[in-house]
């Protein structure tokens, strides 16, 4: 199978399940929802060190958001509801209830309650105000720039955490636009974030390491400066290999951004240095969702 | 299956209480059993059917009353679920301990109106009397839970002893609204009387215009922009879509807590000034 000349290998990407929620971060602007969002996402590309994998969904209109005002969704997801529950309130409580004018609400209608502004709200000192309205109940914490506001809980959802593609290319500069062109297509998907810098990831590791101390290390496979050295995956022509990893919150929601990535990271073509896609798995056995490229693609 | 429609056929000397004549109290009733329902009226026991003509089935889970009078007490008062309709005013306690479900009042409604509530929806399109959302007498706390839309005046004492729950009037307010409040919110869209607030321990009165007077146990810190105001509006927005051009704008309001007598907790939100302008047109 190819694409603009561009090899689509029979391979598949293997994922595995996650908990998941959606929160909404306004803000009086959609710069200071940015920094708010953009903060409380950072640092958060794998679960391997970073407890949580988050990436913005997308921006909102102010009338998408509870309060009217310009917001950000964004995507946390965590290998567990105890970890979920911990980035949330860590996360939500040093980078929004910090952040100029923000709010922040919950993003999902349904699903198992976290904690959220219920434990948030203790900043408060006993001057924080609760309100319900209808059955959502918000807290109204006095900060030095007014109230910071914020919903009671948020709603955790099953997810899928480590969808994937791989970009095969000739350099450097020919994946990279590949990729960039993938992320700027993919980014219109609901229910998706891709949780590395850029949406893209240029360290893909394998499970385990010669040192002991290390759960992953290099997938060594892919990496171009030691063909020849290490048993391959990739041919003579492929001088560079991004991957771009996807969680989201239902396999339908991954399979349209594997989808419409591919297609944008084909695009290019062979003669602008695009080799071939591919997909990383652990032989199948680990995660029990399997994407397979051209299932998708077909 | 159609409502149960009950319509007042002979004008009642007496109160006559319609406590349980609720989809949930007549549930499984056949209609001639229903004309046989026996309710309080005066000292006696009579048959609903001995005061109205009646139509249809609880089982629809919906009641209309026609032709009410303000002779009729408590309707909806213990209403656990399920929708009552009525066309025309009626009379004390209707909706009090009410626990969910809806009351729809076409006309207006007597003192008491759905005193210590626990949850539902009352919505009145015309005025109502004193303790409004209160307490019923003897009992210290006024409503718990639950929503109430008044659509003309409501009397004295709206929200006494409030401890829970959201309360809109979008006419005048009599006098002591708030007075004693626990907790809850009061959204005021008319004038206000004397002594708003007083004895308000924690709460919220939100005012869509500048109170008459102000007792002088509340202090003013200054006006603010508070994303629970349009929280606040689009939820009441969506019960009641006319309240959109009486609260557009509603973003920003002078924060004055009170009462300081008891502990200065709660406070009075007043729309800042471009938008108490579009509220009064």
């Amino acid at each position: 199978m190819k694409i603009n000349g561009v090899f689509i290998e029979d391979t598949f990407a293997e994922a595995f399940p996650m908990k998941a929620t959606r929160l909404i971060v306004t803000a009086l602007n959609e710069t200071w929802a940015g920094h708010a969002a953009r903060a409380m996402t950072g640092f958060a590309t794998s679960v391997i060190a970073c407890g949580c994998e988050a990436g913005i969904e997308r921006v909102l209109k102010p009338s998408e958001t509870p309060d009217g005002r310009p917001g950000i969704a964004v995507l946390l997801f965590a290998m567990s509801t105890k970890e979920l529950t911990k980035q949330l309130q860590n996360r939500v409580g040093q980078c929004v209830l910090t952040s100029p004018t923000s709010a922040c609400f919950a993003g999902l209608d349904a699903g198992d309650p976290l904690p959220l502004g219920k434990t948030l709200r203790y900043f408060g000192d006993g001057h924080q105000i609760a309100k319900k309205f209808g059955k959502t109940r918000y807290w109204r914490v006095p900060v030095m720039d007014g109230e910071f506001l914020v919903q009671d809980v948020a709603y955790m959802s099953k997810a899928i955490g480590g969808g994937n593609f791989l970009i095969l290319a000739e350099n450097q500069a020919a994946a990279l636009d590949s990729s960039e062109r993938a992320i700027a297509a993919m980014s219109k998907v609901a229910n998706v974030v891709m949780p590395f810098p850029g949406g893209v990831v240029r360290s893909g590791s394998k499970v385990g390491s010669k040192y002991k101390a290390l759960p992953a290390s290099t997938n060594h496979r892919y990496c171009p400066t030691l063909k020849g050295v290490v048993d391959s995956a990739l041919s003579a022509d492929v001088g560079a290999v991004l991957e771009i990893v996807i969680d989201g919150l239902d396999v339908e929601s991954i399979n349209e951004a594997t989808r419409v990535g591919v297609r944008a990271a084909c695009a290019p073509g062979r003669k602008k240095g695009v080799i071939a896609i591919s997909a990383g798995n652990y032989g199948g056995n680990l995660g029990p969702f399997h994407f397979r490229l051209r299932d998708i693609l077909r | 299956m159609t409502a149960l429609t009950l319509t007042l056929s002979a004008a009642p000397d007496f109160d006559l209480d319609l406590a349980g004549v609720s989809p949930d109290g007549l549930q499984g009733l056949k209609a001639d059993r229903v004309r046989r329902h026996r309710v309080p009226y005066g000292r006696r026991v009579v048959a609903l059917g001995d005061f109205f003509e009646i139509d249809g089935s609880p089982d629809s889970g919906e009641i209309e009353i026609r032709n009410a009078t303000a002779k009729l007490t408590r309707v909806g008062a213990g209403l656990a679920g399920g929708t009552i309709i009525v066309k025309g005013s009626t009379g004390n306690a209707c909706g009090s301990e009410m626990r969910g479900g809806a009351l729809r009042i076409q006309g207006s409604a007597g003192d008491y109106l759905g005193a210590a509530m626990r949850g539902g929806l009352i919505e009145v399109s015309g005025s109502v009397g004193a303790f409004a959302g209160g307490g019923l007498p003897g009992t210290t706390l006024g409503m718990k839970n639950g929503t109430m839309l008044i659509g003309g005046d409501a009397g004295d004492r709206l929200g006494d002893r409030m401890r829970r729950g959201l309360v809109v009037v979008s006419g005048a307010a009599g006098a002591y609204a708030g007075c004693n409040m626990l907790a809850g919110t009061l959204v005021l869209l008319g004038a206000t009387g004397a002594g708003l607030g007083s004895g308000m321990r924690r709460g919220s009165i939100l005012l869509a215009r500048e109170p008459e007077m102000l007792l002088p146990t509340f202090t003013s810190t200054g006006t603010f922009n508070l994303a629970i105001l349009p929280v606040l509006t689009r939820h009441l927005v969506s019960l009641k879509r006319s309240l959109k051009a009486k609260l557009e704008g509603f973003t920003e309001a002078r924060r004055v807590v009170g009462d300081a007598a008891c502990g200065g907790m709660g406070e009075l939100l007043i729309a800042a000034p471009a938008a108490a302008r579009r509220t009064r047109k």
